[in-house]
């Protein structure tokens, strides 16, 4: 079989690709409360889709009704093609993998993992081979014997994954599939889980509210919001290029200061902004019109320190270091303004603590490349 | 924090243990008596068990108990169930609080009551539609399914809302149909507790005398009803005896169900 590797994929450029998953104006109510309010999402095949967002945002809703567990209030939901919409659970290429792993204790691995095959009714040599076979990518083959209740967290959510993909879904579903861990297990099972999802080819739409989690592990991501999508793309995309000032705060965390247009062109915007204490160079062009209010942002390790002025005025300010959050690799500035704004810089620990230049108090100035500033939405 | 009780509270909780405790050891004490006089002891013996054996009356009760018992609690395990699974499973269907109520009553019903209105009923039916013919095992076993499903019902219900719904989602996830879900999935789970309420509801029935002396007919006397009528004739020891058999039975059965329900997986 031939594997794909992450960096080749990337469909949603291609205008020709045709979507495997499609969702078409899905909306979901609780009894008037709307949980998922029009949502219209396009997945390509083989693709590791996360869906992002914070508890009650609707993303756990919109997984439930992709396996079949909950109709839609209204749109249509597309699998290969097929509508699926009104399809009982039990009758999708869809499988899921719970969040609390829902393995039947009183069934073996081996037994938990035969079950959804023995629905199908496919021969018993198949049937031994394919649980062999899926038995040993999740490396669980020495623990076929054991109960559900014999194994540890890490194991029982490698029996889930296998049990769910002998099937061969369409698609797989995680609901929070790592959140049962603890960290360090964590960390090293998100690579195992793309790897694995990279040799069986099959697309995964995952559920989380771990940012991290979901950047590390996602092709693309959908950032959801009281029901709604409001952003889709690549980590890097999401991550870089907001839309919006909610997705900015919710994927890692970002300066913001408020101003005003002074200046607009194809290329390039300038924001007069007394917070940042500064004129606001934004290196690409928005519809937002002269004399706008807007909200320019920058990423925290984007902003660089230095004890002496910088050459250019546009895009530096100075201020007075408040705190210094020391996490090893990186220490996190926390630098007053003139304005009383507190600014993030994140600056690499290159060499050891008692030796770095600024510290607690210091003067220091303020400043960044005007192309990786980001003009906000609100 | 670990408190011992003070000289007053175990004084009191002897006395309370004893009043309730003291009669029942007495029973089972004298039913190894020698004597034939409930009251002195005369030496061990164990001639009144053996003397049980001969009496066919007390023989045919029994029989006639256990048959009620096994079939009314099998009845009510069914029923109950199913009852459970439509409350905790089926959502939240119009008139589900009223059918929960309903289905719960007989725990808190008089027996008097039950025992009158189901009497009444039988008598009706039988008029109007010439069945049951008479009354018997069969009318007692449906007094007795109606008062033990009450007891099944809430068991299992407890157990179906402690289960992790997700398993039978997984289970249709992975193409079971909705009936192989309940067989293969909710039935293994829950099976603790349909044995704790088959046993439970055995004890209920095998000790019951008030619903059973309402519906019983003539020949079809319980046990309980048996022992009830003969201590107007002078308690003997062959009813201590007997008492003791009936105490160790439902003692086992009462045990065995609520370990059942305590245990972990």
């Amino acid at each position: 079989m031939q594997r794909l590797k992450r960096r080749d994929l990337q469909p949603w450029q291609d205008p020709k690709a045709k979507p495997y998953i499609h969702l078409e104006g899905v909306s979901k109510e609780f009894g008037g409360h709307v949980v998922v309010d029009d949502v219209t999402l396009s997945i390509y095949q083989g693709e590791f889709f996360a869906l992002l967002g914070p508890s009650g945002c609707g993303k756990t809703t919109l997984l439930r009704m992709l396996a079949g567990f909950e109709a839609p209030s209204q749109g249509k939901i597309y699998i290969d093609g097929v509508d699926v919409t009104r399809r009982p659970a039990y009758d999708r290429p869809v499988n899921m993998m719970f969040q609390s792993y829902a393995l039947f204790p009183h069934m073996t691995v081996e037994k938990n993992v035969a079950f959804g095959l023995k629905q199908e009714g496919i021969s018993a040599a198949e049937m031994k081979e394919r649980i062999r076979d899926v038995l040993h990518l999740v490396q669980m083959e020495k623990f076929r014997a054991r109960y559900p209740h014999q194994l540890s967290g890490g194991q029982r959510q490698r029996v889930a994954l296998a049990r769910s993909l002998v099937k061969r879904p369409k698609l797989l579903l995680l609901d929070e599939p790592l959140a049962a861990l603890d960290k360090r297990l964590r960390e090293q099972t998100q690579f195992e889980l793309v790897n694995i999802q990279e040799e069986v080819g099959v697309t995964f739409i995952m559920v989380t509210h771990d940012q991290e989690e979901a950047m590390t592990m996602a092709s693309r991501l959908g950032i959801m919001d009281h029901g709604r999508l409001s952003q889709i793309g690549t980590p890097n995309e999401i991550y870089e290029y907001p839309h919006s000032e909610y997705v900015a705060d919710f994927i890692g965390s970002i300066n913001k200061f408020e101003g005003r247009v002074i200046e607009e062109d194809s290329d390039h915007l300038l924001v007069e902004s007394e917070e940042a204490g500064c004129e606001l160079y934004v290196s690409h062009s928005t519809n937002a019109p002269i004399g706008a209010q807007v909200k320019v942002a920058i990423r925290p390790e984007k902003v660089m320190i230095a004890t002496s002025p910088p050459e250019h005025q546009r895009n530096a300010t100075k201020g007075i270091v408040k705190d210094i959050g020391y996490l090893g690799d990186v220490s996190i500035y926390h630098v007053e303004l003139s304005s009383g704004k507190i600014v993030l810089a994140t600056q690499p620990n290159l060499v050891r603590l008692a030796e770095r230049a600024v510290t607690w108090e210091d003067e220091v100035y303020l400043f960044w490349r005007a192309e990786n500033s980001i003009v906000l939405s609100s | 924090m670990h408190r011992t009780l003070s000289l007053f509270l175990k004084i009191w909780m002897t006395l309370g243990y004893g009043f309730l405790y003291f009669p029942i050891l007495t029973l089972v004490v004298f039913s190894f008596n020698a004597s034939p006089q409930v009251t002195v002891w005369h030496g061990f013996s164990t001639q009144w068990y053996g003397s049980l054996l001969q009496d066919t009356v007390l023989i045919r009760s029994a029989f006639v108990s256990l048959q009620v018992a096994v079939l009314s609690a099998t009845l009510a395990v069914v029923l109950g169930t199913l009852a459970a699974v439509s409350l905790v499973r089926f959502g939240k269907f119009r008139g589900r609080g009223l059918f929960g109520i309903l289905t719960t009553a007989p725990l808190v019903m008089p027996e008097v009551i039950t025992g009158l209105s189901l009497l009444l009923l039988f008598v009706g039916l039988e008029q109007t539609f010439g069945w049951p013919k008479g009354r018997g095992i069969l009318t007692i076993t449906c007094a007795h399914t109606t008062l033990c499903m009450a007891y099944v019902t809430i068991l299992v219900r407890e157990r179906l809302a402690d289960m992790d719904l997700s398993l039978e989602e997984a289970a249709l996830d992975l193409g079971a149909r909705p009936l192989k879900v309940f067989t293969a999935i909710t039935l293994p789970l829950i099976s603790p507790s349909l044995v704790s309420g088959w046993l439970l509801a055995f004890a209920l029935s095998l000790d019951d005398v008030v619903l059973a002396s309402f519906v019983a007919g003539p020949g079809s006397s319980t046990l309980p009803m048996v022992i009830f009528s003969s201590i107007r004739f002078g308690i003997t020891p062959q009813i201590n005896a007997l008492a003791t058999l009936i105490i160790t039975g439902v003692a086992m059965s009462v045990g065995i169900a609520g370990w059942l329900m305590h245990r972990r997986r």
